[in-house]
């Protein structure tokens, strides 16, 4: 921004509809811990999460294996 | 949830400042892992002051009206108002419960950003107390993102906080 250019203020027209792009990812990003976890639980296994995400298992895997595990989801063998 | 690994706060922007705000620091880190988030941002400072500041600062802090609570409370509130713009209601916190991440979070550019002007304004020799009140400035002086939208939907008056707290340190 050009520093000559006063800052907008931080709620209302635009700067609302920027925060509502930060506030969706953050969602999006919880939203997603929260149904792996419950996917697992259900006993779904890796491959079929990744599937339904459209996403590779390995991401799925790197992304929230350490977590689930530290909070001691059961996971079952075939899971992991 | 898992320790935070040794050296978590070796990374930030903002050295040496960062040694004496060591305390804030850390419990930023644990602030953001608790929320599942990816990155500690502004709005974890300023959580972290709220908690784990100094007397002084917490006392400042909950005279504006930011109690640990109350900056919570504060910050739901923004997330809500902004996801109403697009449309969009939070499920139910039940939905969203969910094991903490165990990784560590990086840092992110609000958090950067804040810790950088507060260590362009405090001299090494500065006292803890000093450490915090530079930070505490730096997070009231953002102009945009959510801890400024935060404390303007809340009614916060951040010159008078920012006086207040260093008339009290």
């Amino acid at each position: 921004m050009n520093p000559t250019t006063p800052f907008p203020d931080p709620v209302g027209g635009v700067a609302d509809g920027l925060a509502a792009v930060v506030a969706l990812r953050e969602l999006a990003d919880r939203l997603e811990d929260a149904e792996v976890e419950r996917a697992l639980r259900d006993g779904w296994s890796w491959t079929q999460i990744a599937e339904a995400l459209g996403v590779t298992r390995q991401a799925v895997h790197k992304k929230h294996l350490r977590r689930v595990a530290a909070a001691g989801v059961e996971l079952r063998r075939r899971n992991v | 949830m898992s320790e935070i690994p040794a050296g978590s706060s070796q990374n930030l922007p903002g050295q040496p400042l960062s040694r004496a705000l060591r305390p804030v620091i850390v419990r930023s880190v644990v602030e953001a892992q608790q929320r599942g988030a990816a990155a500690v941002e502004a709005e974890h400072l300023l959580l972290a002051l709220s908690r784990d500041g100094s007397t002084a600062v917490r006392a400042a802090l909950a005279d504006a009206g930011l109690s640990p609570d109350e900056v919570e409370a504060a910050l739901a509130a923004e997330r809500t108002a902004s996801l109403a713009v697009a449309g969009v209601t939070a499920p139910p916190a039940d939905r969203l419960a969910a094991a903490p991440r165990v990784t560590r979070p990086r840092w992110g550019a609000s958090a950067r950003e804040a810790l950088v002007r507060a260590h362009r304004v405090s001299p090494a020799h500065h006292r803890q107390r000093m450490a915090e009140l530079d930070l505490l400035a730096a997070l009231l002086g953002l102009e945009l993102g959510t801890v400024p939208r935060a404390l303007a939907l809340a009614g916060v008056d951040r010159r008078a906080l920012l006086d207040s707290a260093r008339r009290a340190a």
